[in-house]
């Protein structure tokens, strides 16, 4: 709820001096500032383009108390290089069909950018994109979450993502018989 | 402002190895990690993960069940796709899609008609897609040991007033349900062993508002003429044995039209026609006899910007295939402009120049020619031959 501590006391002279820039400053959990174009934070978080209108946007650093700041750095990098590499007719169409389409798979440079994150990067980041409201973002860093699910038996998955089993053996008897059609041999 | 529509829950959690991080994650993010997996047997089986996973799967907003790709046995597929589409329980879905091999048991309408229940109900802006295997005319012997058909089932399709595509392809008897409308519907799709003509004919001109992708192939031959109006359709694709019968098109937006009359299909007595109005079709693909009188394609413009006659032929049948070229000159004749026509033919060296002189001599186009051949020879027009004879 930190975000919105600045909306009613903005003064009206910082909501202009704020209109005028291009970009918005964002302070980590950990105090660390970043910056990232105002355009690119309005049009992939639904959270920051909220703030923007609302001039709840703080010069000196618009506290992020959830975000840590290696996740806000993926976020500004992720902003920057969805700014960078989606020319404006490709922008305008998928702002249309955004609730629409199904939805769309990661582009090149996307899985690129998930691929080389630490397993724990990874889920700050998707925190992260929960937080912020960036819907682009999140399909692409759960698709890439998925992708490391596909295929693989209950306890590969279990291995890949820490789960505890904390099922009784009785329990899990119980369950597999109750859907023993999904289970081919293991 | 309030923060994202989702809660995250245990933030602040020590790191390190050995954490259960996607524990952590909430639902409706767990349930996009699933939905993403595309496989319902996938999602169902994480409920044996922890008690976190127990009913995560039932909320996935997608059900996908693929015997090609799931690991599942066929004797077991039918029945978790029963048991997933009983105890599914999110309010809406974004996608149904089922496919299942033929040994997987009989696909009667007992079993597909609470899935079709299941999309009409909760698919809202999505496709469903059901199949089951080409739909084939099933024969039996009378008592003077006549062939007899086999009447396939009947099923009737509800509407599915969410989706935006349907793709349907059962071995049965087709009804479409009377009222109501799919009102989302852009893409239908059916192969079926028969469908009735009228409930065809009134849910393309009425029930199917914003429909423009139509593909139907039935296995029986429609007991009346079939006809298609539609202000929306843009494509049409017409194969088995209902592009055999009696067909009227009128569609003033269509710019692609595939017919597909039976291939081994020589008697031109039978050709019952086509009608054809589209204005503004520009893309023909037309396999099989086309009959000089009855087939019309009027109200179309003198010029394509493709025409494709995918003649299916092979050198074996070289009568078959002048024949054949013979049968599809009339639809050439049909046409003063084209700009991309492509062929396929098979054509043994010594008929290669009697074959291309065939065509050259009746039809004079201004526009690159597309023969693909016998791996003997590769002809390429302007009236340019090359012809290369293996040694």
């Amino acid at each position: 709820m930190e975000v919105d501590k600045g909306k009613g006391e903005a003064e009206e002279t910082r909501k202009v001096a704020e209109a005028d820039r291009d970009t918005v400053t964002l302070k980590s959990s950990d105090g660390k500032l970043f910056e990232v174009s105002k355009e690119a934070a309005a049009r992939l978080s639904t959270v920051l383009a909220g703030m923007i209108a609302g001039g709840s946007i703080d010069d000196n650093g618009t506290d992020l108390k959830q975000i840590g700041s290696e996740a806000l750095e993926n976020v500004v990098d992720y902003c920057n290089k969805h700014a960078n590499s989606i020319p404006s007719a490709a922008l305008i169409s998928s702002s249309i069909s955004f609730n629409t389409a199904p939805f769309k798979e990661p582009e090149e440079w996307e899985r690129k950018f998930v691929d080389r994150l630490s397993h724990d990067a990874l889920f700050d980041l998707v925190e992260a994109a929960n937080f912020l409201g960036m819907e682009r973002l999140l399909d692409v860093t759960c698709h890439k979450i998925s992708e490391m699910m596909k295929g693989k038996s209950p306890d590969q998955i279990r291995e890949v993502f820490n789960i505890k089993n904390d099922y009784t053996k009785e329990e899990l008897e119980e369950i597999r018989q109750e859907l023993a059609w999904a289970f081919y041999d293991d | 402002m309030a923060p994202g529509r989702r809660r995250v829950r245990g933030g602040g959690r020590p790191r390190g190895d050995g954490v259960d991080r996607i524990g952590g994650l909430p639902d409706d993010l767990l349930h996009t990690i699933l939905h993403r997996v595309r496989s319902s047997p996938d999602a169902v089986r994480t409920s044996v993960l922890s008690r976190r996973w127990r009913r995560v799967w039932a909320q996935v907003p997608d059900l996908s069940f693929d015997h090609d790709v799931d690991r599942v046995r066929s004797s077991s597929i039918l029945r978790g796709i029963d048991a997933v589409v009983g105890a599914h329980s999110a309010p809406t879905l974004d996608r149904i899609a089922i496919s299942v091999r033929r040994n997987a048991g009989d696909p009667t309408p007992a079993l597909v008609a609470p899935w079709l229940r299941l999309a009409s109900l909760r698919l809202a802006g999505g496709e469903l897609k059901i199949r089951l295997g080409e739909p084939r005319t099933l024969y039996t012997y009378d008592d003077d040991g006549e062939i007899i058909d086999i009447p396939p089932p009947e099923l009737e399709v509800p509407v599915c007033e969410g989706a935006t595509g349907i793709e349907l392809e059962l071995p049965l008897h087709l009804r479409l349900a009377p009222t109501g409308s799919f009102a989302a519907l852009r893409v239908l799709s059916i192969e079926c062993n028969h469908l009735d003509d009228g409930d065809l004919e009134r849910a393309v001109s009425m029930q199917c508002p914003r429909l423009q992708e139509l593909a139907l192939s039935t296995s029986s031959v429609p007991d009346h003429p079939v006809s298609i109006r539609s202000d929306s359709l843009e494509q049409l694709k017409l194969g088995g044995r209902v592009a055999d019968g009696q067909i009227t098109v009128d569609a003033p937006k269509l710019i692609r039209l595939e017919m597909s009359r039976s291939r081994w299909y020589l008697d031109l007595d039978e050709v019952k026609g086509a009608r054809i109005a589209a204005p503004e079709l520009s893309e023909l693909i037309w396999q099989g006899v086309y009959h000089s009188h009855r087939d019309q394609i009027a109200e179309t413009r003198s010029h394509l910007r493709k025409l494709e006659l995918p003649l299916e032929l092979d050198s074996n049948y070289i009568l078959y295939q002048s024949f054949m070229v013979k049968k599809v000159s009339a639809l050439l004749k049909r046409f003063d402009y084209v700009d991309e026509l492509s062929m396929d033919i098979e054509i043994p060296p010594r008929a290669a120049t009697d074959t291309v002189r065939l065509l050259s001599a009746r039809h004079a186009y201004s526009c690159p020619l597309h023969l693909s051949m016998s791996p003997f020879i590769f002809v390429s027009l302007f009236m340019c031959i090359y012809v290369g004879v293996e040694s």
